[in-house]
């Protein structure tokens, strides 16, 4: 299931929020943990069986790990054991079919394979079942007991299906204390209707400018056209993550969850390493702390440092797909984030912001072209009409799209850097009288919601990219 | 806390990976997806056809008897027989589209639903035959059978991908 | 100073009780309200609630049939979808669902670009078709769409794709296998007169009527045919599809007029030869009730057409076509003893069946550009053995 959809809003959502309120404390976790599971098979029906029986591994790998604390050449088989399993689990779904591509070619040979779909979430909730072990064997949390409360640790369906990737030491007190009241389901009100409006309403419509423009082929396009692209995916990429995990922390909050937020204005980024600070925050957290960390981190030779770096960043664009453009798209980042770090990151720090900004600004355009594009090829040729060398500065086309959409793109410009809320505060505030200011930030809000609805049913298009994961 | 052994937890994880690979393989073996062509898929149906009863047919036929246009789709491979009291036929579609899936699905529910109508009047065990029809959806490769050898015709499609 | 970085603030309490109130409102009230079958604005048959069965559970679009199904019959649809289309347009918006929204309250269809391997295809069928019946004139005529002939009322940069070389392309592939009949350059040169429908993709029947003026010595008529027929209005509150796809000027009503011939008789009778059924006239008047008007000329698509006048002739016409040529029918009553008018989507026999069947002297290929450039049945149904 998705959140931005009929079915959740006006048929999940509603039906869970009574019956997790209506029944007593005790058993509000198993509520949460049969919606979520519900939540899962909707959309997955054969393969929630692979989500349960990862959570059974590893609620025992964990147990196991705990139950040889002592003994810690145990605990390290254990854990290895864990990881493993866990990575090949994964590996297989995801990678299994490219390294046959792969293989395929390098000896000229065709295998015939089978591949399965890959189940919705897997990267996500495998990341959150490896951060666990890994904890427990680290002595930072201790193995949870309760089968139950565990599934409930990664299944639970606000965070399940695209994150963020949440911590189980982050995790594991709200398990057993959490704080509800009205004032808590308001604030996780705000957060869903934004990310709903954000998803909606700017996502949506920037996709579909994106998925109309990416039709043709790239050699055709002018540059005007080619970067109105761009930065329509920009767009559509940011709001609808962002507006994700904005719902997802709503929906946490309106259950008495605290998640940390995953997105902090990345587009006002002015350095790539600033930007990685504010961009799927809670992803580049995970990979600092179980790669970065252990190869060494910082706290080696430089030489040493920037293989680690290399590393991670491969690794981070392979999580986000089994094909070579990803792949070159994080080993882009890693590239610039060496050399922000060794070469330039001093004059970076000099430069006025606006400079920095535009700096950051195009790198990460360029990046995007990696990302979206389905071969090498196509983004070497959609780069080179960025420039013009594709069928000239402008087009009818290009500007047909610039001016039918110029409410959407002002938006999106006022939304993507603090702007947009401080105008909306600005709105709200008008009067120093709190009861109007209940009643004209309630209407606002309610107001986005019906707008958000209103393009929801009539729209029949409504992906959502990072689900590949 | 129970005082449980820690070696439960050995055996227990154990367990649960076998049952993990033993859920892989079998979903590998009944809902794989295959690239192989639709060349291929079909001539290994193809072979598989008793043709003393059942010759293939063309567009149209195929539009007569399911309202689809095969134009639409990557392949289509039909079988039927030339009987009118017969109500076999074999049928394989490659989808060039996944949203072409629950158009074809569709269209073979109607297509049961009015032949067991036509059937039941004048030919009983041919409605019967309708009944027990295979189909399946594999990837973009839908598969359906109506005959006695629909099970053998079903493992032909399924063992070729 | 928690409060600048998180959202928080005095409607807490309101909308925390608020917003999951409304869910369940809304909720209730679509469980309570009863399906619809069909929608009148979007003129489209709506989602059926996909069964719950075990089968149908387990495949992997079943969600999303549901949610379609959810979203199709979700109450208060068309209101929300003209808030939308509002918005969208508050914000620059000039295409909708595909559609164009021009100058003067007129509606474009996108220009479809062909699959170049389908389209040899169907040039293929056409010129085998034409060149095993070496003594029956094969005539065609691709009509163009309005964005082609009126796109001076096309929206600023609207650009859309040359149709009219598109078309010059068959005609050069068909070359001498069939009389072409150029129907770019009369429409060209009316196109200040009502000739295409502003909410509607199809032409009006006065474009058809130009373009059966040149056709007219193509096909074989000697006469002048200009003063041959009348017009009558039967409908000034047409709405076309257009309107419906797109969402916009479902307000504007437009004339349907048909064109009845001066002298002679005019009886006919029409079989729809897969339906068993036969009326005595071109017309369906009861059409003019529902929301798709365009269907008074023939009664809307249909496979097989035959229809048979008192003319004086003893040609008998095939006719192929789509939507586009049911309004052309009219004009071809005068002229020939039978008119077996044939629309390949719908129709399950080959052409050479019908040939036979009907002893057929002259045929018709007749479409507008957008359909012959995307239709994947007409190599179908030109197939020979």
């Amino acid at each position: 299931m998705l959140f931005s959809s009929v079915t959740f809003l006006f048929f999940f959502l509603p039906v869970v929020l009574v019956l997790y309120y209506i029944i007593p404390a005790k058993g509000k976790n198993i509520v949460l943990l049969i919606a979520s599971l519900v939540f899962y098979a909707w959309g997955e029906p054969v393969y929630v069986a692979l989500l349960l029986l990862s959570v059974c591994l590893n609620y025992f790998c964990g147990r196991e790990i705990q139950a040889g604390e002592d003994d810690p050449r145990r605990a390290k088989r254990s854990v290895i054991f864990a990881v493993v399993a866990n990575i090949l689990i994964l590996g297989f779904f995801k990678y299994y079919g490219f390294l046959l591509d792969m293989l395929s070619e390098l000896f000229s040979a065709d295998i015939p394979y089978r591949v399965l779909p890959l189940p919705i979430g897997i990267s996500f909730y495998t990341f959150q079942a490896l951060s666990y072990v890994v904890d427990i064997y680290r002595k930072k949390v201790k193995a949870q007991n309760n089968i139950l409360s565990f599934a409930l640790y990664i299944c639970m369906f606000p965070k399940l299906i695209a994150g963020p990737v949440v911590r189980y030491a982050d995790f594991e007190q709200q398990l057993t204390e959490r704080r509800f009241s009205v004032g808590r389901i308001g604030q996780g009100s705000r957060y869903f209707i934004i990310g709903l409006a954000k998803k909606a309403i700017l996502a949506n419509t920037a996709g579909a400018i994106f998925e109309q423009i990416s039709a043709g082929p790239a050699s055709s396009m002018s540059a005007l056209t080619a970067w109105i692209g761009c930065i329509s995916f920009a767009f559509q990429i940011y709001f609808d993550f962002s507006g994700y995990s904005d719902m997802a922390v709503g929906l946490g909050k309106m259950f008495g969850f605290e998640f940390r937020k995953n997105f902090d204005y990345p587009y006002t980024a002015t350095s790539i390493a600033d930007f990685w600070r504010r961009w799927h925050i809670s992803l580049t957290n995970w990979f600092r702390e179980y790669v970065y960390i252990p190869l060494g981190g910082n706290q080696c030779s430089p030489a040493r440092n920037v293989l680690n770096i290399m590393i991670v960043w491969t690794l981070t664009g392979m999580w986000h797909g089994a094909a070579w453009n990803f792949i070159v798209w994080g080993v882009y980042y890693g590239i610039i984030l060496v050399m922000e770090k060794y070469v330039w990151g001093v004059f970076l720090d000099e430069v006025p912001k606006v400079v920095a900004r535009i700096y950051t600004g195009i790198l990460v355009l360029v990046g995007w072209v990696f990302f979206f594009s389905p071969s090498l090829g196509y983004s070497v040729r959609y780069l080179m009409a960025m420039i013009g060398a594709g069928a000239g500065l402008a087009d009818a086309q290009g500007g047909f799209l610039l001016i039918t959409h110029w409410l959407l793109y002002l938006l999106a410009v006022l939304c993507s850097g603090t702007v947009g809320i401080r105008l909306f505060r600005g709105i709200t505030g008008i009067s120093s009288n709190r009861k109007v200011r209940a009643v004209t930030e309630t209407a606002v809000y309610m107001i986005m919601f019906f707008i958000s609805v209103a393009f929801l049913v009539t729209d029949t298009y409504n992906p959502f990219l990072y689900f590949r994961f | 806390m129970k005082h449980v052994g820690p070696y439960v937890f050995t055996v227990a994880k154990y367990v649960v990976l076998m049952l993990t690979a033993g859920y892989i393989a079998l979903l590998l073996l009944f809902a794989g997806v295959s690239r192989k062509s639709f060349d291929e898929v079909s001539a290994a149906v193809s072979s598989a056809v008793d043709t003393n009863n059942l010759s293939g047919q063309d567009s149209q036929a195929f539009k007569r008897n399911f309202g689809l246009n095969s134009s639409e789709y990557s392949g289509v491979l039909y079988y039927a027989s030339a009987s009118g009291i017969s109500a076999e036929e074999v049928l394989l579609i490659q989808v060039a589209d996944s949203s072409q899936i629950s158009q074809v699905t569709d269209a073979l529910e109607e297509h049961v639903e009015s032949r067991q109508q036509i059937f039941e009047g004048y030919a009983p065990e041919q409605a019967r035959l309708l009944e027990s029809a295979r189909q399946s959806v594999r990837g973009s490769y839908i598969f359906f059978a109506v005959s006695e050898n629909a099970d053998r015709y079903m493992e032909a499609f399924a063992g070729s991908l | 100073m928690k409060n600048r970085k998180k959202l928080k603030g005095p409607a807490d309490g309101l909308l925390g009780f608020l917003f999951p109130a409304v869910l369940l409102l809304v909720m209730i009230i679509n469980l309570l309200v009863p399906d619809r079958a069909v929608s009148e604005t979007e003129n489209r048959a709506l989602a059926e609630k996909p069964q719950i069965t075990l089968s149908n559970a387990v495949r992997r679009d079943f969600a999303e049939r549901y949610e379609n199904y959810a979203s199709d019959q979700f109450v208060g649809r068309d209101m929300l979808r003209s808030v939308k289309v509002s918005l969208s347009r508050l914000g620059g918006s000039h295409m909708e669902n595909g559609v164009y929204i021009g100058k003067n309250g007129r509606l474009f269809e996108e220009i479809q670009v062909p699959d170049q391997g389908q389209m040899s295809e169907n040039l293929t069928a056409i010129k085998s078709f034409s060149e095993r019946y070496p003594d029956i004139p094969v005539s065609m005529i691709l009509a163009p769409d309005a964005a082609c002939v009126l796109s001076e009322s096309l929206p600023l940069f609207g650009g859309v794709e040359d149709q009219s070389q598109l078309i010059s392309m068959v005609k050069n592939e068909l070359d001498d296998s069939v009389n072409w009949i150029d129907a770019v350059s009369v429409l060209n040169r009316h196109r200040s007169e009502n000739i295409y429908y502003k909410t509607d993709p199809h032409w009006t029947s006065l474009g058809a009527f130009y373009v059966f003026q040149e056709a007219a010595a193509s096909l074989g008529i000697e006469e002048d045919v200009s003063d041959n027929f009348v017009s009558y209005t039967v409908s000034d509150d047409f709405n076309g599809d257009l309107s419906s796809r797109s969402g916009v000027f479902l307000d504007e009503t437009e004339q349907i007029d048909i064109y009845v011939p001066t002298t002679g008789d005019n009886d006919l009778t029409v079989t729809y030869v897969d339906e068993a059924r036969k009326t005595t006239s071109i017309y369906d008047s009861s059409m003019l009730e529902t929301k798709d008007q365009y269907n008074v000329f023939l009664g809307g698509d249909s496979s097989v057409i035959d229809i048979k006048t008192v003319s004086t002739s003893s040609d008998r016409i095939l006719v192929v076509k789509d939507s586009f040529a049911d309004c052309f029918i009219q004009f071809l009553t005068p002229f020939y003893r039978e008119i077996v008018v044939v629309d390949p989507c719908y129709c399950t026999e080959t052409l050479d069946e019908i040939m036979d069947t009907y002893r057929i002297t002259d045929v018709l290929v007749l479409y507008s550009g957008n359909t012959f450039f995307t239709d994947k049945n007409i190599s179908g149904v030109f197939a020979g053995e």
